[in-house]
């Protein structure tokens, strides 16, 4: 056993160049803050530039920023505008996540059927997509959604074709577009799209695995179709469910791409933020304090989540049976 | 197994009729634009080309900001090789100078970078001696509030802030920012999702300063732009272009390189500078303070000022150019014809620079960051 250690070492190297150190750098910069020296520019007799600094000395190169340890970022942090973000990107991360398990979990359901011909092919169309770039898939659906967009021009045409459809429309106030896009629920489209087969994969492949003979002694003791799916399979299919949801959440509640592009910048979320202060406003400190927020909250709504599911043991769900 | 072939091409004809139904949709939009313009090259390669020298110089400008050619050329009446790298954002520049790891020679930032990087001693004086065709730069065009005494940078290219509008959709042509407000356009109005440049408009609107960062004025401006969100359909970034060549609203606040593009796809969108004044910006050639080869680089800033570089590059990438030599070369009324390139005077005095805030941009974001959530 004691000559298979060395076999750790590779990974341990790759955790700490990738995870470690980088998990340290967010932490330093979240509890730092960069702040100026002040000083007052000379011009000298000579014509050269020197710089006093506050307590008399002069320098001849510009004085520089200084970083200092500092929570006035936690302080930032906790006012109502970005608890009220991070409120929002749950809401939304939730709402998706239910959306995908409502949608996901009859899809997986169904491929796994033992009446269902060629499920490989048909988990494949629905992987398919997803080998595109998620971006081209969130502009298409701004090209299908926008005001001047596909959806748009084919209720267009209908309504030349059928005036009282027009009225009916009209006397309902619709305008001549119909705008779907610019808001949240365009948002939770979005993402739905684009995270539901990380929420089918992990739940096809757990019902696929569970023991066929189960189902049939079930059915051979009685139950009904609905019995032996409440007592067998949803038990027993839970901790797929499990990996669905943290797949489908995690990455929900730090999105911000999506949110940008399908809410038009009006439905702001967390993960916008962040990238802002990395990119356009140019604060790392705050940005990896933000990230440290969103990091613990996540953590601590996995952790929940966790429980839940060491609380639900299968096994003693089919004792009973 | 009829059933299924039946049933299998039940489902294929209804693909097909969506596929169809939305190719027709979709075909109404497309319309081909075939004007292919005769390119006349302003300067060619030479006819003899100077062997390499293995000399190089590295220069790191923005994404699909020169015309290649103009970099060929430059290989082959110096010998000098060209390492070219491009970068999206100043900021990603500016990290990368700054932390050090790499040299380069020549890089392009905007103007309120060039004032951070002279404050931060990231970049070192040109020795004007050495780019005599520095002549050819409009006087107009140089601005020292980001460099005082015009030692450090060399103007590329120039822009503003202003509304891009549809001339068919718009009761009239705007002229003033109060365009912004006007309730005819609610929900028919892009905005930009950009705290420095948002704000700084709004700061204008309300008569201040552009480059405020007075709490009260920044409030004033905030309260403005939450009066305003009402009529907003969107905040966009680069989104916009397509958005407003698509017809998606009537009135945008753009960037003015934005405005051309889309003003060359499509006839029925204008471009207006408003009278109260805006922002304009400089893309900056510098030469950073470690740069390996400093006389290289120096050929290459006096080689972009050079009339026909410039002027092939202006054709290239679209955005106002410094370069009068370059314009009068190109024929300065079919320049001067553009809105982008061409405010009137009078605004254009009234148009200031974006200066580098330091510790106070983080107030921009805060009161962005609110606008924006505000729900």
């Amino acid at each position: 056993m004691k000559r298979n250690k060395a076999l750790i070492v590779p990974f341990a190297l790759w955790a700490a160049i990738f995870i470690v150190v980088p998990l340290v750098m967010i932490v330093w910069y979240g509890v730092t803050v960069e702040e100026s020296i002040p000083y007052t520019e000379m011009v000298q007799a000579d014509g050269s530039v020197v710089f006093q600094l506050e307590d008399g000395s002069v320098t001849e190169t510009r004085p520089q920023k200084k970083t200092v340890v500092s929570l006035s970022n936690f302080k930032r942090m906790l006012e109502p505008t970005y608890l009220k973000l991070l409120m929002r990107s749950f809401k939304v991360a939730i709402i998706t996540t239910l959306i995908c398990l409502l949608l996901g979990y009859p899809v997986a359901l169904i491929l796994t059927g033992k009446d269902f011909k060629r499920p490989a092919l048909w988990l494949m169309l629905l992987i398919l997509p997803m080998w595109m770039n998620f971006l081209l898939r969130t502009y298409s659906w701004m090209s299908i959604l926008e005001n001047n967009g596909i959806l748009n021009n084919w209720i267009a045409s209908l309504r030349e074709m059928f005036p009282a459809f027009d009225q009916w429309l009209l006397d309902r106030g619709v305008r001549r577009r119909v705008i779907f896009l610019y808001n949240e629920n365009a948002v939770i489209l979005g993402m739905v799209y684009n995270y539901l087969s990380f929420m089918i994969m992990p739940i096809y492949t757990v019902i696929e695995k569970i023991d066929k003979s189960l189902l049939e002694a079930a059915a051979d003791l009685g139950a009904s179709p609905v019995k032996s799916f409440t007592r067998v399979t949803l038990p027993y299919s839970i901790p797929g469910v499990m990996e669905g949801i943290t797949m489908v959440f995690v990455p929900a509640v730090t999105t911000f791409v999506i949110s940008q592009l399908m809410g038009g910048g009006k439905v702001p979320l967390i993960g916008d933020i962040i990238q802002n202060q990395f990119g356009k406003s140019s604060d790392w400190h705050f940005g990896a304090t933000l990230s440290l927020l969103v990091m613990v909250v996540v953590l601590a709504f996995m952790g929940a989540l966790n429980r839940i599911d060491k609380d639900d043991e299968p096994v003693k769900e089919v004792r009973i049976l | 197994m009829k059933g299924i072939f039946r049933k299998k091409g039940f489902w294929l004809l209804i693909i097909l009729v969506i596929v169809f139904a939305m190719l027709l949709a979709g075909g109404e939009e497309i319309e081909e634009t075939e004007e292919e313009e005769e390119v006349i090259p302003w300067a060619t390669m030479p006819e003899n080309p100077v062997p390499m020298t293995g000399e190089t110089i590295s220069v790191y400008n923005w994404g699909d900001y020169i015309d290649s050619e103009t970099i060929d050329i430059f290989e082959a009446e110096t010998g000098i090789r060209v390492i070219y790298e491009t970068f999206e954002t100043n900021e990603d520049m500016y990290a990368k100078i700054a932390m050090g790891g790499s040299s380069y020679d020549v890089i392009i930032p905007s103007d309120y970078m060039v004032e951070r990087m002279i404050q931060e001693n990231l970049l070192q004086k040109i020795n004007w001696a050495n780019i005599p065709n520095v002549v050819n730069i409009d006087e107009r065009f140089i601005h020292e509030s980001y460099d005082p005494g015009f030692e450090y940078s060399v103007p590329y290219t120039w822009g503003t802030m202003g509304i891009l509008y549809n001339t068919e959709a718009v009761l009239e042509a705007p002229t003033s920012w109060a365009t912004l407000m006007d309730e005819t356009y609610k929900m028919d109005m892009f905005m930009l999702n950009s705290p420095r440049d948002t704000l700084g408009i709004a700061l204008v609107m309300c008569g201040y300063d552009l480059n405020s960062t007075d709490p009260a004025e920044l409030e004033a401006a905030k309260a403005l732009l939450i009066e305003q969100k009402p009529l907003v359909l969107a905040y966009v970034v680069d989104e916009v272009k397509d958005k407003m060549v698509g017809g998606e609203a009537s009135v945008a606040l753009v960037w003015s390189g934005d405005a051309t593009f889309c003003m060359s796809e499509s006839d029925e969108l204008s471009y207006v500078v408003p009278k109260e004044g805006s922002n304009i910006f400089y893309d900056s050639m510098c030469i950073p303070y470690n740069a390996r080869n400093v006389s290289g680089a120096e050929k290459f800033i006096d080689f972009l000022c050079r009339a026909d570089i410039a002027a092939m590059n202006y054709d290239y990438v679209g955005y106002a150019i410094p370069n009068k030599a370059a314009v009068e070369l190109m024929g300065a009324e079919e320049y001067n014809a553009s809105p982008v390139n061409n405010p009137p005077q009078e605004t254009l005095e009234k148009c200031q620079v974006f200066k580098y805030l330091g510790d106070k941009t983080h107030l921009y974001d805060q009161i962005w960051t609110e606008i924006i959530s505000e729900f």
